[in-house]
């Protein structure tokens, strides 16, 4: 089972990045893939800023403005048969109360993981899938930064990355 | 209590379990009652936006989404170089 990076998914629809026909392929081929609320959100955020795109799709597919974002990030979980699975639930950290769960597991890797705030979260979230039940073993991405923790990765998740590289001129 | 619903509408919360959105048909069922009639009318348009995107890749034998760039700038954001 895999956890699947925002990155890839966008580098897929990105027709200018070298990396499209490996995102692709890694997306068509792969079983079994995970996403986050994360995911969603960084999708939404980068979808709700190409309004050309979006008015023209909406215009193509006759939907409403206001529904052709989530009607998007449909398709695409659909498309690239991307599960995404809801977390639930918080957890009590000390002295500080109580925090939704993936922000504490984002708290607890920090000291063993050394990257940035969005990276963490995407780390936090494996983690709590994880505690979930979920058997997430790869992380696929092509932001180098995960790659560059890969072996600290393992040690604390126990989850391999996978970093995609573009295709040779 | 027993709840009778249309095959079209359940074939709907069947979709947005298998998205993931609900985790099963029991509580998709108690989040949209929730949500209200009108909620539903919207999920219904947003299945058939999403059906028409299918029809569209279809029709032109690509993905109808074009996000060009966007890669280097969702890792910008992410304060890559």
């Amino acid at each position: 089972m895999s956890y699947v990076d925002t990155s890839v998914i966008i580098a897929a629809l990105d027709r200018l990045d070298p990396r499209r026909a490996s995102a692709l392929e890694a997306l068509e081929k792969e079983e079994d893939k995970k996403v986050s609320e994360l995911v969603l959100t960084e999708l939404a955020s980068v979808l709700s800023r190409r309004k050309e795109m979006l008015q023209e799709l909406a215009t193509r597919v006759g939907a409403r403005g206001e529904i052709i974002v989530p009607a998007t990030l449909l398709y695409i979980l659909r498309r690239f048969r991307l599960k995404y699975r809801r977390i639930d639930g918080s957890k009590k950290v000390l002295l500080l109360g109580d925090l939704y769960s993936p922000f504490v597991a984002a708290i607890e890797l920090s000291s063993k993981l050394k990257v940035k705030t969005l990276d963490l979260l995407h780390l936090a979230y494996i983690k709590t899938l994880i505690e979930g039940g979920e058997e997430i073993r790869k992380l696929i991405t092509i932001d180098e930064d995960f790659e560059r923790e890969k072996k600290a990765i393992k040690e604390a998740l126990n989850v391999e990355v996978v970093a995609l590289r573009g295709s040779p001129p | 209590m027993p709840v009778r619903l249309r095959d079209q509408e359940l074939r709907q919360i069947d979709q947005l379990v298998e998205y993931g959105v609900f985790r099963s048909r029991s509580e998709a069922i108690r989040e949209l009652v929730r949500l209200g009639i009108e909620n539903l009318a919207q999920a219904s348009d947003i299945l058939k936006a999403v059906e028409r995107l299918f029809e569209a890749e279809r029709n032109e034998g690509e993905i109808p989404i074009d996000l060009s760039g966007a890669t280097r700038q969702l890792l910008v954001e992410r304060g890559k170089r």
